[in-house]
């Protein structure tokens, strides 16, 4: 699975690409705001957006609604990477066309699974 | 602003106090001819009474000097001297003008009387017909008189009656007025004053459950108004102040957070073996880091649940669900746990499952809370029992997490929810936690408009219970099974 990892952390960007990739077998492309995500999007084509609420230049919601009120991208889909694991932020989340959260700190080891598990619709959170 | 007419509480207490004054000096000056009417009356009564003995006296003594002139006794002209001295005193008195002639013709006939007797006299003859005749006159004007006197008493008493009551209603009206005034001032005082007190009280313990959104009403420009106003500036600040503190402890939570899913992630990749078989010592240190790393997210967590209670920002979400299932979903995800602790974790599930309507999330966070706490002060081979209490016919539950750990110090158990609060002897064998946890489970339950408790002795353990709102309803789903 071709994943884009939107996160402004770098540490958090490499734990989380390490795990996709060594854990889980995917392919990762990182990006450290929502700017640089659409801007991405704009080569390359992805599986999977996982995006981080709080970014500079463009947070993930912004940057959920925009991909989702575009044809070309709105099919992809996007899940959370939170450390508000808020009631009404998830809402929010959910609401924009999210297909679920994921909370901050997340087990790397199990990080491929819960995503997995989140795009079979069988869950629409995990933590 | 609110523009009402300015009738403030004190220009009503103003109003009654010279209400008060003006009644106090106007009444004596309404009643004062009343009074003097009423006096005028007694005093006739007094006179006409005084007279009518003194008019009886007065027949003894002439009685008397007809007797010695008869007897041509020696004191008659002192006698003589002593009718003429009564006949004054009660020509002295005051008389109802209708008496008046009568005595005139008393005095005349009496100056008659005694010309004639004291002629008798200093001639030595003493007794005459005429001066017998003259005194029985006098007593028959006497005892007319008297008789005249007294209608005239009788006719008094009647009107010091009639006047009584007249002035007794008169009393009333006056003290009706102004009573029907006063319970005015003091209704339009009370009935303005005590809602608007009650409101605003009612506001200020909102205030203090930490609902800062609530303002006190402002009406006009009244003195509670202003009450009101002054407090709901100070809500503001408050409010503004509890905001950024919300806003910084969140911030502060997400900033820490961070490099804590670094770490957490890092050490997690290690122990998992994607960067391929670890030392046994490198392993150890790094299940160390694990813990430690979890223990700092769940205190963060514990923080930032203690602010957003403070800062009364704490939502919950209720839905209704089964009782039963929550506590089995607990005690299962807890049972490792137990198991490596060596304690035993029972469950006792009611043969009926209740329907609750509570916030899921929080009361497993509540439920997870008191379970710990109870494996983690047992000793070894100790027991931690839950149990369902639905004895009480008030629409509540009692949930019961009872261990046979060490107990707690009587001392210490009313400071036990309180934050940061933990027995000093946990501390010595190393039960870390954050002290935060029973804050955090007795404002879940308190925002169930619950109640949580203990009760404990040392040695024996301890009983935590904790009371949820019931619907009354059971679930039809079958009883879980046991879980042991």
């Amino acid at each position: 699975m071709r994943i884009l990892l939107a996160e402004d952390d770098t540490s958090i960007q490499r734990i989380a690409s390490l795990a996709l990739e060594r854990v889980g077998g995917h392919q990762v492309t990182t990006v450290n705001n929502g700017r640089e995500t659409l801007e991405s999007l704009k080569h390359q084509t992805f599986d999977l957006i996982l995006l981080d609420i709080m970014m500079p230049e463009l947070d993930g919601f912004e940057c959920c609604r925009i991909l989702k009120g575009d044809a070309k991208t709105q099919a992809i889909p996007i899940i959370f990477l939170t450390a508000r694991a808020q009631t009404q932020e998830i809402q929010k989340g959910l609401a924009l066309g999210a297909a679920g959260y994921i909370v901050k700190p997340f087990d790397p080891m199990t990080l491929p699974k819960q995503i997995e598990e989140i795009l079979s619709g069988g869950q629409a959170h995990a933590s | 602003m609110l523009r009402k007419p300015r009738f403030l509480i004190r220009t009503r207490i103003l109003i009654l106090g010279f209400a008060l004054a003006a009644f106090g000096v106007t009444v004596p000056l309404l009643l004062k001819k009343d009074v003097a009417r009423l006096a005028s009356l007694y005093e006739l009564i007094v006179d006409s009474e005084a007279f009518t003995e003194q008019s009886f006296e007065l027949d003894a003594t002439i009685l008397l000097l007809t007797l010695e002139l008869s007897e041509k006794s020696d004191n008659a002209k002192e006698t003589l001297e002593q009718v003429n001295q009564q006949i004054r005193t009660l020509e002295d008195r005051r008389l109802p003008p209708s008496a008046m002639p009568g005595a005139r013709q008393l005095r005349e006939t009496f100056a008659l009387w005694r010309t004639t007797t004291l002629a008798a006299v200093f001639s030595g003859e003493r007794y005459t017909p005429m001066s017998d005749a003259l005194a029985a006159q006098i007593r028959a004007i006497n005892e007319e008189l008297r008789m005249h006197l007294s209608a005239a008493d009788h006719q008094s008493r009647v009107q010091l009656i009639e006047h009584s009551q007249k002035t007794a209603r008169k009393i009333g009206i006056i003290a009706s007025i102004f009573l029907i005034f006063v319970l005015t001032l003091v209704a339009s005082l009370w009935f303005t004053m005590i809602p608007r007190f009650s409101a605003l009280l009612a506001v200020i313990q909102g205030f203090q459950k930490r609902q800062y959104k609530l303002r006190a009403p402002v009406h006009d420009q009244s003195e509670i108004s202003e009450i009101a106003r002054a407090f709901n500036e100070m809500a503001d600040q408050v409010a503004a102040s509890n905001n950024q503190k919300n806003e910084f402890v969140s911030t502060v939570s997400h900033e820490l957070r961070t490099p804590l899913t670094a770490i957490r992630g890092a050490v997690g990749l290690l122990l998992g073996g994607v960067m391929g078989k670890l030392p046994r010592d490198a392993e150890d240190l790094l299940r160390l880091t694990e813990k430690n790393a979890d223990r700092l997210n769940r205190l963060i967590s514990g923080i930032l649940d203690i602010a957003k209670i403070e800062a009364g920002v704490f939502r919950l979400e209720f839905e209704k669900v089964n009782l039963t299932t929550i506590i089995d979903q607990v005690i299962a995800y807890l049972k490792p746990v137990a198991a490596s602790q060596q304690v035993n974790l029972l469950w006792n599930p009611p043969s009926n499952t209740p329907l609750v309507v509570i916030d899921r999330d929080r009361i497993e966070q509540v439920l997870l809370n008191l379970l710990s706490n109870a494996i983690k002060f047992c000793q070894k081979n100790g027991r931690v029992t839950v149990s369902v209490d639905l004895a009480d016919s008030e629409k509540r539950i009692r949930i019961h997490v009872v261990d046979n750990g060490n107990g707690i110090p009587a001392d210490f158990q009313d400071r036990i929810f309180q934050k940061f609060q933990q027995v000093e002897e946990s501390l010595h064998k190393n039960k870390e936690g954050s002290g935060l946890g029973l804050a955090i489970a007795k404002a879940i339950v308190e925002e169930h408009q619950g109640q949580i408790g203990v009760s404990s002795s040392p040695g024996t353990g301890s009983d935590f219970w904790f009371d949820l709102p019931w619907t009354g309803e059971f679930s039809e789903d079958a009883a879980p099974s046991k879980a042991a």
